[in-house]
């Protein structure tokens, strides 16, 4: 089958790979529908994340047709049309029994590889190095589901294709991310990153209650596009962000803040200078600008979500976070979780997806895909590749 | 003596876990990444606090000045206890076993 691969840094290429089989008992191979680019993927890309093999399918966000089963799946049918999230779930272990799907127990391979960095392993992701599993990714023709009963989720008539692809992740992440914030009514939410994980974040709060969304971003078309859930938007490159989001909040602060940004923030100055230069050297592999003015700017008392993907980080500002007796909230998405509520309320007309495929193409055209979205060319949000 | 062990909570009562552990094929199969290791681990497992299973312990020992066997490390026998673990809680081991990649030669790399 075709398949895009990681070959180096900043080295896609669509590549003949064998197809995928079935290995265990309860997996379920797919035919991929669509699979789409994620912000998370640029890390590894640009070589931020360690553990790539030259040679590895990437992708972890995507639907699909069941096309066969293990002999030991019940539910999943062949010819079911599903969306998987990116983490994979065994559904047996005390993290899955909890609803805190990513981190489960019993799903990546390479737990020794991962202990070092983490102290204990978490779930195994598509695409995604293999610290996180080292699993075939998504971009592909077709791709091997582990757990397809637990991983696997029907969808509606009634949701197209491309509304369920984003289930898969963005919508999940920004989803949990909102529900984070334990928003009461009328709360403002300013959200970092104005790409498809902080869209759904923006959408997400005003779903759950919060009376007003600040998104920011240095891209105008981004924030342009966050402007259809956000009534006000702040450019971090020309504004004095904290000060910006006082004004904005009659001098309080935002009640919570969503970072949808991670590790390779755009921004300027000599805090991000000094960022850069410790990253080029591998002395830290984090710009972490985004996430230090969400935590300068939240208001006293309030909630931090973090949803943009780090490693390691110095000049990280704890003592503001306990001063202020902020609350910090973070994970990797427990799609297992959102995914039926997210189905019900996209089937329902009340929540949004498919207005982030901007860029549809074939499976083949998917190395200029990440160039564009790498480099946020013709007014990107998201790319979408059709195998 | 020279011993090393790893501690790992498996969902299951201890009776469970030894039962499991030595079926036959079992150690075979989670000891698979460490052949040299079959048969020589000593697994004792003991109730873990409230409904969380037992908290089980794998462990090699080499006695009279023995040197443990190159394949001892924390990291495999943690990986032994992860496998064991999988299998009990989900009848499966995970695998990346024909995962597809284009890197042409050999199995992958994990």
């Amino acid at each position: 089958m075709r398949a895009l691969c990681w070959n180096g840094i900043n080295d896609l290429r669509v590549e003949d790979v064998p197809d995928p089989s079935i290995v265990n008992p309860h997996d379920a191979i797919l035919r991929v529908g669509l699979t789409t680019t994620c912000g998370s993927d640029l890390h590894f890309i640009d070589g931020y994340i360690p553990t790539m093999e030259a040679g590895d399918v990437i992708g972890h966000e995507f639907m699909g047709e069941v096309v066969e089963v293990g002999p030991e799946v019940r539910d999943v049918r062949v010819g079911d049309r599903v969306v998987v999230p990116s983490f994979v779930a065994c559904g047996s272990c005390w993290y899955c029994r909890h609803e805190l799907h990513s981190l489960c127990d019993n799903t990546n391979p390479n737990w020794a590889m991962q202990e070092p960095l983490l102290g204990y392993p978490t779930a195994g992701v598509y695409g995604y190095t293999h610290a996180f599993g080292g699993y075939a990714g998504s971009h592909a023709e077709y791709i091997r589901v582990p757990h397809a009963d637990v991983d696997c989720f029907q969808v509606p008539d009634g949701v197209t294709d491309t509304e369920a692809l984003f289930v898969s992740d963005a919508a999940a992440t920004g989803f949990m991310g909102a529900e984070f914030c334990a928003i009461s009514p009328g709360d403002t939410v300013a959200v970092w990153g104005c790409g498809g994980v902080g869209l759904m974040a923006m959408q997400s709060a005003l779903f759950l209650g919060a009376g007003r969304v600040i998104a920011l971003d240095p891209q105008g078309y981004r924030r342009d596009v966050a402007t259809h859930f956000a009534s006000d938007t702040v450019d971090p490159d020309s504004d004095d962000v904290v000060e910006a989001l006082r004004d904005l909040t009659g001098g309080r602060g935002p009640d919570a803040c969503i970072d949808a940004v991670g590790m390779e923030a755009a921004g300027g100055g000599l805090e991000h200078a000094y960022d850069r230069v410790k990253q080029a050297l591998h002395l830290h592999t984090d710009r972490g600008q985004a996430l230090r003015q969400a935590i300068l700017a939240c208001r006293k008392g309030g909630v931090l979500s973090i949803l943009g993907v780090y490693g390691l980080m110095d000049k990280f500002p704890i003592g503001v976070i306990m001063n202020k007796g902020l609350t910090v909230r973070t994970a990797q998405q427990h799609g297992q979780h959102y995914a039926p509520r997210l189905l019900d309320a996209i089937a329902a007309g009340s929540f949004e997806t498919a207005f982030l495929a901007t860029h549809p193409m074939p499976l083949e055209a998917a190395v200029e895909g990440y160039e564009m979205f790498k480099h946020k060319r013709d007014d990107i949000v998201r790319a979408v590749f059709i195998p | 003596m020279t011993e090393l062990r790893r501690v790992l909570t498996i969902d299951a009562s201890a009776d469970a876990v030894i039962d499991r552990w030595e079926a036959a094929g079992v150690q075979q199969r989670v000891l698979a990444h460490a052949a040299p290791l079959e048969g020589l681990g000593t697994l004792v497992a003991h109730p873990a606090p409230g409904s969380l299973g037992s908290e089980v312990t794998l462990s090699v020992e080499a006695v009279d000045g023995a040197k443990l066997p190159s394949a001892a490390t924390g990291a495999t026998l943690f990986e032994a206890l992860h496998r064991l673990k999988a299998l009990i809680e989900t009848g499966e081991i995970p695998t990346l076993d024909r995962n597809p990649h284009a890197r042409h030669s050999g199995p992958d790399p994990h």
